[in-house]
């Protein structure tokens, strides 16, 4: 599998706070997600790759190319949105298109202006009065008016309301159906990225603790309903965030293939049950774990 | 470069704008009274309007500073060298058009061409110095960030536009040291040298303002 971006040994240290020698790789023409609790590490991942802050040690290629000595040329195939929309806010939207189009070789007017159309942004309105959603949503046209290969957003819908929200994730879902584009998509809110990505990867403190495809992960990871007598202790002990109550026990299970047969008895006589999980209870079960 | 140099363009636009309304009436002033032969007051009361420029340098610095331009900036394909070298060549740019308009207006009014070369000299000193200046107040600024270092180009500004009266009253004039004195040592060659090293220390400063400005904001 091709990869659009490979990390290896990425560092970073701050007084309360250690990227821990990260190696990450971005397969190409997918999306991928990248959850984790606030301060995980995810936009100082992010800043790093963009060259926005200074790494302690490690190296990052995008597009096969080291991220600091060619950085004008990645950033010229990279559109990015970050966690803080960053405008010279006493201007229009129009003319920082203008403005921006300068420094891009690949910037595509119409497109710019489509977006903006789309989006319902006032091209002559100064910046400083929009709302947090109207930036983010510049922040989108800008980043996606200059062909970008590759698509880097950091907390996009953070402090965003649930319908804007809704609007921005779902623009991106067709988006990156329609241009096949590789995307890493950062955010705490795992039902953001349930919906759009193809693979993910779990940081918690620092360190990437899981990366693994959506469709692979969901099917592994499961959640068991049991009661006590009905599942071998082997397997009990090897579920995670096991809690008991009066109905019986749960826990979840990050091999749900391989203990299938284990769980056949339970299952037919109907003291176990199987339960799908969502991102968030992953999520929830790595930090508990960690 | 160039279309970050029109980006920041305003502010080196306004500020010799006002030169030219500070500068007019002195001409209006010179045609009522005669001719100065010498284009002394011209010349002296012209050069350290330069000053301006630094006045400039603050506006925008504290623009970029309060609208975050930098980090706007960071994120586009644009190398922190070049925003330097745009930033640097508008300073350059401003102080030239003024030291030219200068020189141009001093050849226009003077009836002594004799001490038409001290009164430009006198007028690109000032240039020098301001060259010089704007490139070690950059170099703070992007070492210290604006917040920080602002204050400082807003005082060296200040101080340079107040202090040449005190300066004539109290160091020059005890001193018996007058206009035409200086304008006779700018006659030599050393207005020369020293233009071509301040020029030489300002295109030099541009690499560390570079790699400060990258470490600040990295």
């Amino acid at each position: 599998m091709e990869h659009i971006l490979e990390i290896n040994k990425l560092r970073k240290e701050y007084p309360e706070f250690i990227l821990d020698g990260i190696d990450w790789n971005v397969p190409k023409g997918y999306v991928t997600g990248l959850i984790g609790p606030n301060g995980a590490g995810k936009t100082t991942t992010i800043k790093l790759i963009m060259n926005l802050i200074e790494s302690d040690g490690g190296h990052v290629k995008v597009f096969g190319l080291d991220n600091i000595q060619n950085e004008k040329q990645i950033k010229n195939k990279i559109g990015y949105v970050g966690e803080e929309q960053y405008f010279y806010d006493h201007k229009s939207a129009k003319w920082t298109g203008e403005f921006v189009s300068h420094f891009y070789d690949k910037w595509d007017r119409e497109r710019y202006q489509s977006l903006l159309v789309q989006f319902e942004i006032p091209p002559k309105k100064r910046i400083r009065k929009f709302s947090k959603g109207m930036k983010v949503k510049l922040s989108l046209a800008i980043a996606l008016s200059h062909n970008p290969e590759f698509i880097l957003l950091d907390e996009p819908t953070s402090g965003l309301d649930p319908i804007i929200r809704r609007e921005v994730i779902d623009f991106l879902k067709t988006f990156t159906q329609e241009n096949g584009k590789t995307v890493i998509l950062s955010s705490h809110i795992t039902d953001d990225i349930s919906r759009i990505a193809d693979y993910i990867t779990y940081m918690i403190q620092g360190r990437i603790v899981l990366t693994d495809s959506k469709d692979a992960l969901l099917s592994n990871w499961k959640k068991l309903h049991f009661t006590p007598e009905s599942l071998d202790k082997s397997v009990v002990d090897k579920l995670e965030s096991v809690e008991s109550h009066m109905f019986g026990s749960s826990g979840l299970t990050k091999n749900y293939p391989e203990i299938q047969e284990a769980l056949a008895p339970g299952l037919a006589s109907g003291d176990v049950k199987v339960e799908s999980v969502g991102l968030d209870d992953i999520l929830i079960a790595l930090v508990k774990g960690d | 470069m160039l279309r970050l140099m029109k980006k920041f363009a305003f502010w080196y636009i306004l500020y010799p704008g006002l030169l030219l309304v500070f500068g007019l009436p002195l001409f209006n002033h010179d045609r009522l009274t005669g001719p100065d032969p010498l284009s002394l007051s011209f010349a002296t009361y012209l050069a350290p309007m330069i000053w301006l420029v630094l006045g400039a340098m603050w506006s925008h610095e504290q623009v970029e500073s309060k609208t975050n331009g930098y980090a706007f900036l960071r994120i586009l394909p644009i190398e922190t060298a070049s925003i330097v070298k745009a930033k640097f060549a508008l300073v350059f740019v401003a102080v030239a058009i003024y030291v030219t308009g200068c020189s141009v207006a001093f050849a226009f009014v003077s009836t002594a061409p004799d001490y038409l070369v001290p009164s430009c000299a006198y007028v690109i000193v000032h240039g020098d110095i301001c060259l010089v200046l704007a490139g070690l107040l950059y170099l703070g600024i992007f070492s210290f960030g604006f917040s920080r270092f602002g204050k400082y180009v807003l005082i060296t500004w200040v101080l340079l536009l107040v202090t040449p009266v005190p300066f004539r009253i109290l160091f020059l004039k005890p001193r018996g040291i007058t206009d035409s004195d200086i304008m006779q040592f700018l006659r030599g060659p050393y207005w020369i040298i020293g233009t071509l090293i301040c020029l030489s220390v300002y295109a030099i400063l541009m690499k560390p303002a570079a790699k400060k400005l990258y470490k600040r904001d990295t």
